[in-house]
């Protein structure tokens, strides 16, 4: 159940996510699937995959582009419905304070719009080849 | 010589003399023999330049100071002569029609630009870890399909085409390769046939990827979204459900 204390991480280990040039991309090495989203998606996740609740992260939004907070909230829990249906984040245990994450520069950006995350398939196969093997704590570097 | 040309086999290593002479054994085994052998040693610190040199007759080795797997691979590529070259990592072992059953695919499709052949694991008889592995991950024992820096036969031309592999990625390079070469409308075949043995040891530098060295893969991604959104014209949109989703 979300709410407005619920914070974020993803599904480890087979899911890896990472913002550039503002777009987030989150990828699926267990399905092959991939995802983006945009600047606005993108400035979301930084704030939610920096351990910021889904309130601290409208607050944020809600005071990067000038929108009221309730909107921002609406989008962002949305958004993190999003992610949790697609298994790509479970809410975390963090409770510490969220550290300042260095957000993306606000020069070009656009107007704000609700966040869209888009899910591609098309290199599930691709992806599915030389799978990783498997991850054992006492592998010893060559 | 095949009839589609000839022929050079492109081995990195990095400190793998307890499996190299194996895996060259392997390559020198092919019912259709190489034209041509390139060991590129990437700065091994271990007996790999002296295992190597018991095979000078047969093989060309090329050190270099170590610069990581993709650096060692574009080596070869400059490297080698061939017109078609065959990747394969120096721990695993070639099945002996690799290069013949590669090759016909070539002489069938004068469109094609990669062959990647499937992958059998075997676990090194002297691993600790079978056990684990085989509880944790029963489809390990099936044969899954190869990525060209294990099982690809390319053709040159396509590196002037699509580019080298990226030195800067650590992992998944070789993925990486694939979708910018897709992206660059090269014809890629994926056979069933098991080629080859990959071999699963301790030391295996893939056992050592974290979720978060995904980095490789990620930054494919994100070129490739970047590569095909440059390639619309100003009058189309950009539809996911036209990318396959």
């Amino acid at each position: 159940m979300l709410n407005g204390s619920t914070r974020l991480q993803v599904v480890g280990p087979h899911v890896a996510a990472k913002v550039m040039d503002g777009e987030a991309i989150f990828i699926n090495l267990a399905s092959g699937m991939y995802y983006s989203m945009d600047e606005v998606g993108g400035t979301m996740w930084v704030l939610l995959g920096s351990d910021h609740s889904l309130e601290e992260t409208s607050r944020l939004i809600a005071e990067r582009y000038g929108i009221a907070e309730e909107r921002a909230y609406e989008d962002v829990e949305a958004l993190a419905r999003k992610l949790l249906e697609e298994e790509l984040v479970q809410p975390s245990s963090a409770e510490s304070a969220a550290p300042q994450p260095e957000l993306p520069s606000t020069d070009g950006a656009g107007p704000y719009t609700a966040p869209e995350l888009s899910r591609y398939e098309d290199m599930a196969e691709l992806f599915a080849l030389d799978p990783p093997l498997p991850e054992l704590p006492d592998a010893p570097a060559s | 010589m095949s009839n589609v040309g000839r022929i050079s086999c492109v081995v990195p290593v990095f400190n793998g003399d307890r499996y190299l002479a194996e895996s060259l054994d392997s390559i020198l085994a092919q019912s259709l023999p190489a034209d041509e052998i390139v060991v590129v040693d990437d700065g091994s610190t271990d007996g790999t330049a002296e295992v190597a040199a018991r095979y000078v007759d047969a093989v060309r080795l090329v050190r270099q100071e170590n610069a990581g797997s993709p650096a060692a691979r574009n080596r070869g590529v400059t490297e080698s002569r061939g017109d078609l070259i065959a990747f394969g990592d120096a721990d695993d072992l070639w099945h002996p029609d690799r290069l013949a059953r590669q090759i016909e695919r070539f002489e069938q499709r004068a469109d094609l630009d990669c062959c990647i052949a499937h992958v059998q694991n075997f676990w090194s008889p002297e691993a600790t870890v079978e056990k684990e592995m085989d509880l944790r991950h029963g489809d390990f024992t099936l044969p899954h399909a190869g990525v060209i820096t294990m099982t690809g036969l390319v053709r040159r031309s396509i590196f002037d085409r699509v580019g080298l592999f990226l030195p800067s990625l650590r992992h998944h390079d070789g993925q990486e390769w694939q979708v910018r070469a897709r992206d660059h409308g090269a014809v890629i075949e994926v056979i069933p046939e098991v080629l080859m043995s990959r071999r699963v040891h301790d030391g295996n530098e893939s056992r050592r990827r974290r979720a978060d060295e995904s980095e490789g893969l990620l930054a494919a991604i994100k070129m490739s979204l970047d590569r095909r959104r440059a390639a619309l014209t100003p009058t189309e949109s950009y539809s996911p459900e036209e990318e396959g989703c």
